[in-house]
């Protein structure tokens, strides 16, 4: 995932496949997967079926130069992980089955060839990598993380290692590395010894060292058939050595003159050789080289070269053979999958996969005609396939008459703040269309369909040649004219354009070469240079155009080679511009004049300078894949920029919003809710676009736009009236000064009607045509006079639509889809939707068009395109059964904008607020609504518990309008608007929960625990709830063993953590000293650095820094995303499915000891505990470790630790100091109050609001779930506090201390608890009015009295409170009663009773105090000290009590045995100075006299 | 029409014109750089082509234009450091420091060793698309351009931007630990290439106090490290307090770097000749 935010792209791919120029082949060790790496940077994965058919499925983009090598990297059957390396030195490790890029790293050196290998420490197996390429040496790399361990170098002659192979000898169970530099010096390491310690990084010496005299060396290769010979090719020769000694066995020449490029042992007695060109010979080894015969080695020493083995078989090439623009490359594989098989799989430049299935060789002995080759697909035939075709961006807008191909687009930028796209194609012209709306059309089936010249866009006309660049420079800075659009063309020539009018505004004729590029220059440039554009031109020239003064300021050429980056230095004025050779120009921009040239150390300290000066204007033009990495890079730094945008937007429209004020001032959120991005797999390929949908950013724009609604629809019908009809008018779209200028502007350009002066005679025409075709059609006309503005739809109900029509999964159930296509307004999808997959650091997997189809069923494919849409197969529903990793994507995106879209009004995609048209009449309300309910077919109490219902304030408004009658319109509004929600929720309960029953458990990829554990509490409220509720489902879905699995998979993971939480009572400074110390490690420091460039508050923040105790530290980001993840995971499993010391009282969820899991249990019954301590000791640590730059105080992944603590309390009590906890609690949320006054939508919260608001959360639920435990905490606290307050040294900071500033927040959780446990509140009634009297200010309860300070404890019979000298009674458990001075904040305590008091009451005139108690049926009376001197004179002495009188009553019989009628069992009712009521609860009455 | 036409004929002169340079203008390119490259790597003297005995031994003598303080004989033998005698006076007390290779020891110029095997990489491709061979396609001669370039670029490269390292990377090195007598503890000692230049750098420093009030910061990665570099080596932090560079022309570096620069543009020029057509027949093999 880029950052952390939630991006799905969706991609429309074209006709034309992606150029796959392929340089590496790999296929998996389950024979199920072969991976191609290309030219360009991309790996493609194919699926091949048992029946060797091929299918492409997904291509894999984040290299940004060409694949040198492949490799597996991981030896475990059931996960697929691959590396790969390019010509620029990256290294990537891919997970074959979702196209995750997992880990990558970057090394000054290129590598040329990787092998797996698996070393074995005692039973732990480790994975390494062991490398080779442009360097004097074999690095061995981690297989997990990608850092370099050690290596092994030679004493002797070092020098590159040109191919290299692992030999397995079980005869001495030495593994040895033998190796051949480019040489021809055989090298051999043993490698066996080295795991002896892991920790050991010196470097490992060769053991022999052998010149062999081969020259060229391609491959070696040993023979695992035989384990005793070597085969090494050469491009002019191939021999076979022994593996025991090396000395020359046999040797073949090349076939007629040809070029080697690599073989393989077939089987113990053959070879199979190939060559530059493709063919492919087999040979058959003469006896010499054969372990198995007698003549073996009877040939060593003497001239072999005579002795040429037999071609036995010819692999035949295909008889079509494309142009080949480079040598293709071919690899042999053997494995086992259902049955035995050896593959030769060859690949090349046209993006052609070839197999030969030679396993069956050995029968075919006539070799004259050839093996026929057994498979063969290209990239592109798989595209033409497909029916229908793979849809491109704007094809409905780019019909050629004469041809069945679209105008290709081949360059195109997207304006976000208008939702338009603008495309370049390849006749000149340029295209600008709403994005969303276009790519409806190309996924969604709807009326749109039948419509032409849908959607509505405009054309340009300028250029007489492919349009190659466009640059809207507004959408970069905003000093440029917003009207102007920039576009460079392959005929030299820039225009600017006026998008409003469409009108040319200048033509730039000033390069000799087809433009490349277009830039903007920074910010800080002269005035001058500001207003221009930079252009680059193939003819090695830049050039600065100034849009202001319509001419060319500076032309720098002349140089030799082609400009690969422009750089800028604005204080010196200078344009730095940087040759593919390595030499740098440096350019003045004022004069023109060429400052300097330079190359070497010089040229690269100057691009770098510039860095510094302008690190934001780093442009790279060489490679697509560069850019799109920079983009995606700059696209996220764009979203956090936005994010801190919206936290000062969520005050203002709550503000707003409650004030009622005029909208109008309302600043308009920027949509990035969607972003087009143009990427071309190689320079010379159509756009292919993907569309990135940020579901985090819709979901707030959603809220805003909901919050911006009047938000007081919903009190009354009229209002509600008002609503709907200002929603009409495009509601919320058209506020916004800006927008209202830019309409007029857009209204005035369209009457004026302008026509493009360079229109060609067959476009005349055609125009001709449209205009008598509007003439005679009135739909069309009117259709067609729809103004060109985007500002007529609503952009982000419209991206929800699109987006929302391509997660849901169609076609599952009938009714639901029923009620999306009617009520919601869905539509269903043309074809397979492409979807990807984004990984960290740009790295991206796209599905390719037809990824789901099975490679086997091809063929059958062919037969189906007679019916139209087969809609039960593939589409809609296929992507739940692709990976883990989409499914949890899809499901969190699905739910979250699900739940979203139900908590706002009438949130459907029908109506007049999503286009004009004649409006559905609302359907009669009951039938369906009926039918609705009846709809989901199983609604089980966990569906219930899980999905957020339909919004409360929906139900009410409903009931009201019902009530009110007198307005007949309003009702069936409310209906429908009902119905919506009704939808939108069982929308999110089918995707919750039933999709693996509906789908099949062999259809549906269930969604990735950890990934949903990581976004347990996503910064964004709704994506955090769809998180939540998934992950729980998930639980339960996989039962009891699952989660065993899921405990043992993680368990590993979990930090072990030193026990130091830090109790009150220990002094701060030991617990600093503690932690400080494992945080100073420098690498890892900067590697945290640029991580939080991108991850603003990502899950990993601060977990390594608190690992001192790790068997080995690793600053591998995955491994520490992995200790989070395993907290975090195991929190959970913990916290909800933990044993729990002591059934709590409130919540009763049953917990049956048999689905405790292992590791959560009990700890008296013997059972393992241990993961219980450690994941407790793991949230605790991450609760009270005082703030670092390395863990916030405010983090994810503290939050985290907070909401688990409080959900899984009962569990993680034993093992945890409650106390710090607590108080590490309360800290959190002291300041809540404030910060959460004003948040009432689902907005995003401010780090710190979020975490008070997780803290507060979390302290409810502790206090609920354990009343005692919180309670004698807190009062323990507030006794040790008070004891510090009493010593005078340390009264400047109480004020500061948590519990002072936490007072708030300790009432309202006693208030709770009074409200929904009132039993365990009297059960330490006296201790929690120890805490309310701590909490209340002395000063407000005398002035107002308790009633009014503190409503809720007044409640209770055993509480009195006399006003005038400020004294509570309060009767405890145990008997006695507790007095109170309010003024002294002094406590005494009598012994009056033998059991629980049931009620304490003041005599009127504070003189006496009844108290009763209904165990030992005593009532007695009690004399208070209160002479008029007493309220004085009792400041310093405490009340003389004593009792006056006693009575025996006859004891009152509890209604019922609950407890809550104990507590209501007989109050005292004085009546007058003298005489009291004991009032029974079944009104019985006895009356006393004192 | 009269414009269709112009044009047809227009473009049946330029297909002429385009199968020429695939047919004869390339192959001649071809040659020309072959000749070049093969001239350039005659002067990386190969010890392991022939068995003819050690590579010849040359010696250099270094010396700044500036002060005297550090001389230098270092000799090369073909990518190696066989010998090397340093002298140093140390600027303080003028005290006269000498030390030299162990007799058993060899250096690699690790870059010298990476250009060589670059030119023979493009030396490689280029043979393998001999006079008998047909391009069919521009695009075919594009790649093979490319694939060349690379390996001229790359061995240009290692040439003249020599690595950057860090003052803990070149106190680990093995170079340090490569003389008789040792190298006493406040020197480090530096080799490389720089264009055509052989350069020798010595590092003076002196021990930081762990009391001291001077910010530490670990210097970055550099080719020449300036006075006042800080680093972390052991438990000790050191500060650089003197730095002397002595350098010296290789003309056989000099040379070859000539013969790289003249490929390269014989190389990007075929490149431009055959990117002129590519505006004539867009997404065509052409």
């Amino acid at each position: 995932m880029a950052g952390n935010s939630l991006v799905l792209p969706i991609v429309l791919w074209g006709r034309k496949a992606p150029t796959h120029c392929i340089s590496a082949v790999l296929l998996t060790d389950d024979g199920a997967t072969i991976v191609t790496g290309c030219h360009d940077g991309q790996i493609c994965l194919w699926d091949l079926s048992v029946e060797l058919q091929i299918n492409p499925r997904a291509l894999l983009f984040g290299h940004t130069a060409s694949i040198t090598c492949l490799s597996k990297a991981c030896a475990s059957s059931d996960k697929q992980y691959i590396v790969s390396a390019s010509e620029s030195g990256e290294m990537c490790l891919w997970d074959v089955s979702d196209g995750r890029c997992i880990e990558f790293t970057k090394l000054a050196c290129t590598h040329t060839g990787i092998q797996f290998y698996q070393f074995s420490v005692g039973n732990q197996r480790e994975g390494r990598l062991l490398c080779h390429g442009h360097y004097p040496e074999i690095l061995v790399v981690d297989a997990t993380s990608l850092e370099v361990l050690y290596s092994l170098v030679s004493k002797i002659s070092p020098d590159w290692i040109s191919s290299m192979s692992i030999i397995r000898s079980h005869r001495t169970q030495e593994d040895t590395v033998v190796a051949l530099s480019v040489t021809g010096i055989l090298k051999v390491w043993i490698v066996t010894s080295e795991i002896s310690d892991m920790q050991d990084t010196e470097p490992i010496f060769e053991e022999e060292s052998k010149p062999i005299y081969c020259q060229n060396c391609q491959s070696i290769s040993f023979c695992a058939f035989t384990q005793r010979s070597l085969l090494v090719v050469c491009s002019k020769y191939w021999r076979v050595f022994d593996a025991g000694d090396y000395s020359l066995l046999c040797s073949g020449p090349s076939e007629n003159g040809q070029t080697w490029t690599g073989g393989d042992f077939v089987s113990s007695d053959k070879v199979i050789i190939w060559t530059e060109n493709g063919q492919s010979y087999i040979y058959k080894l003469p006896a010499s080289c054969l372990p198995a015969s007698d003549s073996f080695r009877s040939d060593v020493g003497k001239a072999v070269e005579n002795l040429i083995p037999p071609v036995q078989h010819i692999l035949l090439d295909r008889k079509d053979k494309e142009l080949l623009i480079c040598p293709p490359v071919t690899r042999f594989f053997y494995g086992c999958r259902e049955y035995f098989h050896k593959l030769l799989i060859q690949g090349d430049s046209s993006g052609r996969l070839n197999i030969w299935n030679i396993s069956d060789t050995a029968d075919k002995q006539g070799s004259e005609e050839g093996l026929a080759m057994t498979t063969s697909i290209s990239l592109q035939e798989a595209f033409d396939k497909l029916n229908p075709c793979p849809a491109g961006i704007i094809d409905q807008l780019s019909v050629i008459p004469n041809s069945n191909e679209p105008l290709k687009v081949t360059a195109s930028v997207y304006i976000p703040a208008h939702g338009r796209l603008v495309c370049g194609r390849e006749d000149g012209s340029i295209v600008i269309v709403p994005a969303t709306q276009t790519a409806i059309v190309q996924l969604l089936q709807g009326e749109h369909m039948l419509r032409r010249g849908w959607p509505p866009h405009r054309t340009l006309r300028g250029h007489r040649n492919k349009v190659t660049c466009l640059l809207y420079p507004h959408q970069v800075s905003a000093r440029y004219d917003q009207r102007y659009l920039i576009s460079g063309g392959v005929d030299f020539s820039v225009i600017i354009w006026d998008i409003f009018s469409g009108e040319m505004k200048h033509i730039f004729c000033v390069h000799g070469g087809e433009i490349t590029q277009l830039l903007v220059p920074p910010e800080n440039c002269s005035a001058r240079v500001q207003h221009c554009i930079c252009s680059v031109a193939s003819d090695h020239s830049v050039g600065l155009l100034s849009l202001r003064e319509k001419k060319c300021i500076m032309l720098a050429s002349r140089h030799l080679f082609p400009i690969q980056v422009i750089k800028w230095r604005p204080s010196d004025d200078y344009l730095v511009v940087g040759c593919s050779d390595g030499s740098v120009y440096v350019w003045q921009m004022d004069t023109g004049a060429l400052d300097r040239c330079v190359m070497g150390i010089t040229a690269v300290e100057i691009l770098n300078a510039c860095d510094e000066a302008v690190p934001a204007a780093v442009d790279s033009l060489s490679h697509p894949a560069v850019n799109l990495k920079q983009a995606m890079t700059r696209r996220s730094l764009a979203a956090l920029k936005n994010m801190a945008h919206h936290k000062l937007q969520t005050l203002a429209t709550n503000l707003l919003a409650s004030e009622a004020s005029d909208k109008g001032n309302l600043p308009k959120y920027s949509h990035n809710s969607l972003m087009v991005q143009a990427i071309k797999t190689n320079l010379t390929d159509p756009d292919i676009h993907v569309l990135f949908f940020d579901v985090e950013a819709l979901i707030i724009q959603l809220l805003t736009e909901e919050a911006s609604r009047p938000n007081t629809a919903l009190i009354s019908p009229e209002n509600l009236q008002k609503a709907s009809g200002s929603s009409d008018k495009g509601g919320s779209f058209l506020t916004g000064k800006r927008a209202a200028v830019l309409f007029q502007q857009v209204k005035e350009t369209i009457k004026e009607n302008i026509k493009e002066h360079l229109l060609d005679d067959e476009e005349e025409d055609e125009e001709i045509m449209r205009q008598r075709r509007e003439e005679s059609d009135p739909e069309y006309r009117s259709s067609k006079s729809k103004p060109l503005t985007l500002l007529e739809y609503n952009l982000t109900m419209d991206t929800a639509k699109l987006f929302m029509s391509c997660l849901h999964a169609w076609g599952l159930n009938e009714v639901l889809d029923e009620v999306c296509l009617d009520r919601l307004g869905m539509l269903k999808p043309h074809c397979t939707v492409s979807f990807g997959l984004l990984s960290r650091g740009g790295h991206m997997s796209l599905m390719l068009p037809g990824y789901n189809q099975p490679a086997c069923k091809l063929s059958h494919g062919k037969t189906e395109v007679g019916r139209k849409l087969p809609a039960s197969e593939g589409v809609g529903k296929g992507t739940y059964g692709v990976s883990r990793a989409v499914t949890t994507q899809h499901l969190l995106s699905i739910i979250s904008l699900a739940n979203t879209l139900m908590s706002m009004t009438n949130a459907t995609f029908i109506g007049d607020h999503m286009k004009k048209g004649p409006t559905r009449p609302p359907r009669p309300s009951t039938p369906d609504l009926s039918k609705a309910r009846g709809s989901p077919p199983t609604s089980s109490n966990i569906v219930q518990g899980q999905i957020k219902q339909v919004a409360a304030p929906v139900v009410s408004a409903r009931s009201d309008a019902d009530h009110s009658g007198s307005d007949p319109p309003s009702a069936p509004a409310l209906h429908t608007c009902f119905l919506v929600n009704e939808g939108w929720s069982q929308l999110a309960a089918m995707h919750c929960v039933m999709l693996p029953d509906l789908l099949g458990l062999d259809k549906f990829r269930p969604p990735l625990l950890e990934m949903l554990a990581r976004r347990w509490q996503d910064r964004c409220l709704e994506v955090r709830e769809a998180a939540q509720a998934l992950l729980l489902a998930e639980l339960r879905r996989i039962e009891q063993a699952g989660r065993k699995e899921a405990i043992d998979a993680w368990a590993p993971y979990l930090p072990q953590y030193i026990d130091h939480v830090i109790s009150p009572g220990v002094t701060s400074e030991a617990a600093q000293t503690i932690t400080t110390a494992p945080d100073a490690s420098g690498p890892e420091a900067k590697v945290q650095e640029e991580e939080h460039d991108l991850v603003d508050d990502d899950i990993t923040t601060g977990c390594l820094s608190s690992v001192p105790q790790m068997k080995k530290i690793s600053t591998s980001y995955e491994e520490r995303r992995k200790q989070a993840t395993a907290i975090v995971l195991l929190g959970v499993i913990g916290a909800e499915f933990g044993a729990e010391i002591e059934p709590p009282k409130l919540l009763t969820r049953p917990r049956s000891s048999s689905q405790i899991p292992e590791g959560f249990g009990l700890t008296s019954g013997g059972s393992n505990y241990s993961l219980a301590r450690h994941t407790c000791k793991a949230l605790t640590f991450l609760l009270l470790q005082p703030p670092s730059p390395k863990l916030p105080p405010h983090s994810t992944i503290r939050r985290t630790a907070i909401d688990l603590i409080g959900r899984g309390f009962t569990v993680w009590e034993p093992y945890m100091d409650v106390s710090a906890v607590l108080m590490g609690l309360l800290e959190l949320c002291a300041d809540a109050e404030k910060q959460l006054a004003n948040i009432t939508m689902g907005l995003p919260l401010s780090p710190a609001a979020d975490s008070a608001r997780s803290a507060r959360h979390a302290l409810s639920l502790i206090a609920t779930a354990r009343p005692p435990a919180f309670i004698t905490t807190i009062a323990k606290e507030v006794h040790r506090h008070t004891a510090l307050a009493a010593n005078t040294q340390s009264q400047q900071n109480m004020h500061t201390t948590t519990l002072a500033r936490a007072k708030g927040e300790i009432l309202r959780v006693i208030e709770i608890l009074i409200e929904k446990m009132p039993t365990d509140v009297v059960d330490l009634l006296v201790e929690v009015m120890d805490i309310i009297m701590y909490c209340l200010e002395g000063s407000l309860v005398k002035k107002k009295g308790l009633q009014e300070c503190f409503p809720a404890i007044c409640r209770f019979y055993m509480v009195s409170y006399y006003e005038r000298n400020h004294r509570i009674a309060v009767g405890a458990r145990h008997g006695s009663v507790a007095l109170y001075d309010i003024r002294t904040g002094k406590c005494q305590t009598i012994h009056g009773h033998k059991g629980p008091i049931t009620a304490v009451a003041f005599a009127p005139d504070g003189r006496y105090l009844a108290t009763y108690s209904n165990t030992d049926s005593h009532i007695s009376f009690w004399q208070m000290n209160t002479s008029l001197l007493g309220s004085i004179g009792m400041l310093n002495s405490a009340p003389q009590l004593r009792c006056i009188k006693t009575y025996q009553v006859p004891p009152v019989q509890p209604a019922s045995p609950g407890s809550h009628n104990a507590l209501k069992l007989a109050r005292l009712i004085w009546t007058s100075n003298r005489n009291v009521i004991l009032m029974a609860h079944d009104g019985k009455e006895h009356r006393f006299m004192v | 029409a009269t414009v269709m036409a112009a044009t047809a004929a227009e473009r049946a002169v330029l297909e002429e014109e385009f199968r020429w340079l695939l047919h004869d203008e390339v192959h001649a390119v071809l040659k020309q750089l072959q000749d070049i490259l093969k001239e350039a790597s005659l002067r990386f003297t190969l010890p392991g082509s022939g068995t003819e005995g050690p590579a010849k031994q040359e010696n250099f003598i270094l010396g700044s234009c500036g002060t005297d303080q550090v001389k230098g004989v270092l000799t090369l033998q073909g990518d190696a450091l066989s010998q090397a005698d340093v002298n140093l006076k140390m600027p303080r007390n003028n005290q006269l420091l000498h030390f030299a290779f162990r007799e058993d020891k060899q250096w690699k110029l690790q870059q010298i060793q990476d250009a060589r095997n670059h030119v023979s990489q493009a030396i490689y491709l280029l043979t393998s698309r001999d006079q008998s061979y047909q391009f069919k396609t521009g695009a075919e001669v594009l790649k093979l351009m490319d694939a060349v370039m690379l390996q001229l670029t790359r061995a240009r490269n290692r040439l003249t931007t020599p690595a950057t390292l860090t003052l803990p990377e070149i106190a680990a090195s093995g170079l340090t630990r490569m003389f008789a007598p040792a190298l006493p503890s406040d020197l480090l000692v530096n080799v490389y290439i720089n264009l055509n230049k052989l350069c020798l750098t010595v590092y003076q420093l002196h021990a930081l106090q762990p009391n001291s009030t001077k910010n530490f910061r670990p210097a970055g990665g550099a080719v020449l490290h300036s006075p006042g570099a800080m680093f972390e080596w052991g438990s000790q932090r050191l500060e650089v307090s003197h730095v002397h560079k002595v350098e010296c022309v290789i003309p056989w570096l000099n040379d070859a770097l000539v013969y790289f620069t003249v490929s390269l543009q014989l190389c990007q020029q075929l490149k431009d000749k055959i990117s002129v057509f590519s505006s004539y027949w867009s997404y065509r093999p052409f």
